[in-house]
């Protein structure tokens, strides 16, 4: 059999060198994007775990109170008696601002400071030996020198010693980046915490490396007491990380942990964090996914196509091999065996490329994430493992195997005799009708599966198969639907272009005219291909759609709500997780006081709402998850907007949130995700439980699963909202926003706290910068399904052109020129760029109908108006078409160079 | 009008090469007949193909109206095909997608005559080959001998002044093939238009005014009204090819 591949099969490949590296190639990309999009998801889901629970080290339960920000350090104790509990580590975890070297003076002009983690972790707890507590923060990816650690202990232990007059700075081990990027060798440094400012004295040198490089390697290591004193909170700390013993009975441990901690805060497994993360990142890493398989998809059409013009090419040669003997097993091997070998050659060469684009696209992934969710600051690794590239490599060989089935089964098929005397199929019904029958039926069993999805969501926990939650089932249903429509292409190809044949006919020259009728004469040729592009035309125009109809949504939210001049936040914009820290209340009398030059930094009659934001655990309808917690200065809100926004009905919800104690309102989107309705009551886990009523509903855009608004004023305590996240900045009239803006930001408060302060304008942009970012993802993986799309159109041209072999040279026989060809070639991609593109927007639309008002409905709650993209879709239908065209150049090119005489010969 | 100097042609494969000509001298007049005949192999095609500039000669001249094709751009053949060559071709090469009054107006089309005009002209070529009622049919509903009268009213469309016929008959019944040799017969006009038809059926060739026979790349003998007037001596040029 070897030989004979060898001789049939190797050589064949080998004269059409073109196709076979098309072949290869829509593999390899289909195969690349499978690898990329496991990569990067494996990849982020560690980086955003890290961010999330940082230093997590080997714990197995994290005690933490997020509506608070931390825990009673005397939990330690208790903790630790509880039998089976090995040890308990507290942790203080808090981003302070640092001042760079050479302008120590606090509030020196220009000064400059930057962002940095405080870890605090417990030395003076007496619970781990110094060996020990190297151990462990070596597990926790915090490096320390035995050396430094004792002179860390040495100062500190002095300092108690001491009288307070004698006492030195408290003593910092700092993280080596820091140390060598601002320390600068350096004995003392400033920090800033709030409006405080403080002189920590360096002692040594820590290491932030592997599950701790989330923080950046900018970080400031003490004890967590000494940490928390330097926060204003002390005796509190923000985590406390459980490990038990291992022969402890996991079950009863938790159980009597959970009798201890009471209402006080929260008892989480890794796992538990792990599932919360996953709620609200399930939909981006659903849509990876989904886009690696669819171009694998799309691939497996591709190689369909060529393996069916193979075998329709080589029909005679089967005949005669036939003829001379060969079995109907033979033949399918035969075929079976050159999708293999061009799936192996598409899988090796896609392995490399889709490590590579993982590593192009990780960076810019990154930061959309950092800017919408968690502080990732790591680098991210991406390690693929022999697993991922055994699964990468089944599923490019499989994808290769599945669509040479067919073509192979109809070369088997095929009776000697009538091959070789090249008597036509008659065959070929038969296949279009399971392939119309397979479309129906994926598509019915698509619409299933989302109709099946209402009545899971009905009945939360409920899996479908034993695995799968309403959400994959929701896009299992999708692309089953996709898939049918995709299989049904040919038809609706077929259809659009008889329809299109009389107006082409009409409008184009001779050329074009042939261009279109062979169109049309072959729709088993070009209709995969139509389908293929027109699968990634649907994604783009859905994806355009949904930008269009959530930014309108947005700049409306926007516009009717937001209302501040200025928003004024330290180190960075509010979304950007990783550069905020948080600033004392009393900022404000700094913000408002005289300059010492004369004149104010904020103009006389401004006002300030303080917002403080959490992101929450809670267990709602659906599961755990994490809500967003907005803590505001209600009345100040209130009375700042009034004169604004006259007629804003939700703008009184915040006077009686002020009015009236132990109130909330929640969002819309949460009201629906969570089946909270006004009146009901809800609890959040303060210093004890705090009930709130709801009292209404707004729109509110903020969070995908949810946001409640609470009272500062009255909650101030109870969920230790001294510490301000922003401040919304209403200026009196007459103001010029900007120049405060630039005024505040050139300052030496600004300085000293990096403030940042953006305009409404700014804070429109910036939004808007964030979701084009978003969606600038899906749009990456939606171009690498077009690409492979075009890689198709290419093949079908140049089958197209092997197919018009005789009526080109038959056209260049009677006169045409060789740019007459060209031109009948590039019409012919031009118009299968066209028909896809129809087909796409025609597809495109009722999906961004469907993901707009249900998929988005049902996974943020919220219900945006459904616009369609008219700019965008332009923009999408000429990069298709252009983009097919010029596909067929190459082509275009070899029919050019087609000998006449070759053409034209007889057989 | 037509002329072959010292024409040979060397189809390369590879390493190896084929000597389709090897050293062809030709002359024809406008207003003659010529048919060509000759076994398979013999180079007969390849002179068809030099004749009607569908190729360019390896070495030698292939002129056409004094103009050396060899010297002209794939563009300006392409315009002298278009306006001064008509093909017909054994298998008649018709589109299947056009009608057969399209098909002949395909060569105008391609000139960029408005459709109307094109469509006018076609007719008339397809009176004059008696087909103007099957003018709206498309070529799997004509039979083998209507598809050659449509290819030869293709190949009259753009008054051509010279007609190159490929085995025109070869796939036709004689019936049918008495037909339309009647029809290229009466296309040459005095001194105007030639006609050269290519064949290997004696029966085809005696309807031209002059048969000349091939072999081996190389005129063998030609004959007038029957009667064999050059014997044709081997040409010098095939010093060139010292392998063949």
């Amino acid at each position: 059999m070897f030989s004979l591949y060898q001789t049939l099969s190797l050589r064949y490949l080998r004269m059409h060198r073109a196709r076979t590296v098309l072949v290869v190639l829509s593999i390899a990309l289909g195969v690349a994007t499978w690898v990329a999009t496991d990569l990067l998801n494996q990849s982020l889901g560690r980086s955003i775990r890290r961010a999330a629970t940082p230093l997590a080290g080997i714990a197995d339960f994290f005690v933490t109170n997020n509506a608070l920000g931390s825990v009673d350090v005397n939990l330690v104790g208790r903790l630790a008696r509880v039998p089976g509990v090995q040890r308990v580590q507290p942790l203080v975890l808090e981003k302070v601002r640092v001042e760079q070297a050479g302008e120590s003076k606090p509030g020196a002009e220009r000064a400059k400071s930057v962002s940095a983690m405080l870890i605090g972790v417990g030395l003076s707890q007496g619970t781990l030996s110094e060996n020990g507590l190297i151990n462990d923060l070596k597990a926790r990816g915090i490096d320390v020198d035995e050396k430094d650690l004792r002179n860390y202990g040495l100062s500190l232990e002095a300092n108690k010693l001491l009288p307070v007059m004698l006492q030195l700075p408290p003593p910092v081990l700092v993280g080596e980046k820091m140390d060598q990027d601002l320390v600068q060798g350096r004995e003392k440094l400033l920090i800033h915490v709030g409006s405080k400012t403080h002189m920590l004295r360096r002692v040594g040198q820590v290491r932030a490396k592997g599950t701790s490089s989330s923080l950046g390697g900018y970080v400031l290591f003490m004890d967590d007491q000494s940490a928390a004193h330097l926060l204003g909170q002390p005796g509190r700390v923000s985590r406390l990380d459980i490990t038990l013993n291992p022969e402890a009975d996991k079950e009863q441990v938790t159980q009597a942990l959970r009798t201890e901690l009471g209402n006080e805060a929260d008892l989480q497994s890794p796992q538990d964090n792990d599932r919360r993360l996953q709620d609200v990142l399930k939909g981006i890493e659903i849509g990876f996914k989904l886009c690696g398989a669819g171009a694998l998809v799309v691939g497996m059409f591709l190689v369909y196509n060529a393996l069916s013009v193979s075998v329709a090419e080589r029909r005679y040669d089967i005949g005669i091999m036939r003829s001379v003997g060969a079995t109907r097993h033979q033949v399918r091997f035969l075929f079976l065996g050159e999708a293999v070998l061009q799936g192996l050659m598409g899988t090796a060469l896609g392995l490399p490329l889709g490590l590579a684009l993982a590593h192009l696209s990780l960076g810019p992934i990154q930061e959309v994430l950092k800017g919408l969710f968690l502080p990732v600051t790591d680098k991210g690794q991406l390690d693929l493992n022999g697993m991922q590239a055994l699964a990468a490599a089944t599923a490019g060989i499989m994808t290769a195997v599945v669509a040479a089935l067919v073509p192979a089964s109809q070369a088997a098929a095929e009776e000697p005799a009538d091959a070789v005397r090249r008597a036509p199929r008659v065959a070929g019904m038969f296949a279009w009708l399971i392939q119309l029958a397979g479309s129906v039926v994926l598509a019915c069993v698509g619409i299933a599966l989302v109709a099946h999805k209402a009545t899971m969501r009905a009945t939360p926990g409920q899996l479908f198969l034993g695995s799968l939650d309403a959400d994959e089932v929701t896009f299992l249903g999708l692309a089953c639907l996709l898939l049918g429509c995709l299989l049904a292409t040919p038809f609706l190809a077929a259809c659009l272009t008889r329809c299109l044949q009389p107006l082409m006919r009409w409008l184009l020259p001779i050329e074009g005219r042939l261009a279109m009728d062979n169109l049309v004469r072959s729709p088993g040729r070009t209709g995969l291909v139509i389908g293929a592009l027109a699968a990634g035309v649907a994604l783009m125009v859905q994806t355009a759609g949904i930008i269009r109809s959530n930014e309108d949504a947005f700049l409306g939210w926007i516009d009717n709500t937001v209302q501040a001049d200025l928003y004024l936040t330290s180190g960075g914009p509010i979304s950007t997780g990783g550069e905020v820290t948080r600033m004392d209340e009393t900022i404000v009398k700094e913000l408002l006081a005289p300059l010492p030059e004369g004149g104010q930094l904020l103009p006389q009659g401004t006002q300030l709402v303080a917002n403080c934001y959490r992101y929450v655990d809670w267990k709602g309808a659906t599961g755990g998850t994490k809500i967003f917690l907005v803590v505001v200065d209600a009345l100040e809100h209130y009375r700042a907007n009034h004169s604004r926004l006259p007629n804003e009905e939700s703008l009184d919800l915040y006077r009686r949130l002020a009015e009236e104690p132990g109130t909330a309102v929640i969002s819309e989107n949460f009201s629906v995700l969570h089946n909270v309705q006004v009146g009901d009551t809800i609890t959040l886990k303060g210093e004890k439980d705090l009930s709130y009523r709801v009292i209404g509903t707004l729109l509110d855009y903020s969070w995908n699963r949810g946001t409640v608004i609470v009272d500062r004023t009255q909650n101030v305590q109870a969920l230790q909202a001294q510490m301000i996240d922003s401040f919304d900045v209403y200026l009196p009239p007459g103001s010029n926003a900007p120049q405060v803006r630039d005024q505040l930001q050139k300052s030496a408060l600004g300085a000293r706290f990096s403030l940042f302060a953006m305009t409404k304008g700014e804070v429109r942009h910036h939004v808007l910068e964030l979701m084009h970012k978003l969606y600038g993802l899906a749009y990456t993986q939606e171009v690498l399904v077009g690409i492979v799309a075009v890689l198709g159109v290419v093949m079908a041209l140049l089958i197209s052109v092997l197919g018009r072999r005789r009526e080109l040279g038959l056209l260049r026989a009677v006169g045409g020129t060789q740019w007459q060809l060209v031109h009948s070639v590039l019409a012919e991609a031009m118009l299968i760029g066209l028909v896809g593109t129809i087909l796409g927007i025609l597809l495109g639309t009722p999906l961004e109908w469907y993901a707009v008002r249900v998929v988005l409905f049902d996974e943020a709650g919220f219900l945006f108006p459904v616009k369609f993209p008219w700019l965008a879709v332009l923009s999408i239908s000429l990069l298709a078409i252009g983009a097919a065209t010029l596909a067929g150049l190459g082509p275009a090119i070899q029919a050019m160079r087609l000998r006449i005489a070759d053409a034209i010969a007889y057989e | 009008m037509m002329e072959l100097v010292e024409v040979t042609k060397v189809y390369s494969r590879g390493h190896s090469s084929v000597q389709a000509l090897r050293g062809v001298s030709l002359c024809i007049d406008g207003g003659e007949f010529v048919s060509i005949m000759g076994p398979s192999g013999s180079g007969k095609s390849t002179l068809m193909h030099l004749l009607g500039a569908l190729d360019t000669p390896t070495t030698g001249q292939a002129l056409f109206q004094g103009r050396d094709l060899h010297r002209m751009s794939d563009r300006e053949r392409s315009l002298l095909r278009r306006t001064r060559i008509g093909f017909v071709f054994q298998f008649f090469n018709l589109l299947a997608t056009l009608k057969a009054v399209e098909n002949v107006a395909l060569p105008l089309l391609l000139g960029g005559e408005s459709a109307g005009k094109a469509r006018q002209r076609s007719l008339a070529a397809l009176e004059r080959v008696g087909l103007s009622h099957r003018a709206d049919h498309f070529p799997d509903e004509m039979s083998g001998g209507e598809m050659q009268r449509v290819a030869v009213a293709r190949a009259l469309v753009t008054e051509p002044a010279a007609v190159i016929c490929d085995e025109p008959t070869g796939n036709l019944d004689s019936a049918t093939s008495k037909e339309i040799l009647s029809l290229l017969r009466d296309l040459p006009e005095k001194g105007k238009r030639a006609v050269v038809m290519v064949t290997h059926d004696p029966t085809a060739a005696a309807f031209g005014d002059r048969l000349i026979h091939i072999r081996d790349g190389l005129i063998e003998k030609e004959e007038e009204n029957g009667a064999p007037v050059i014997p044709v001596p081997p040409p010098s040029r095939l010093r060139v090819f010292p392998e063949a």
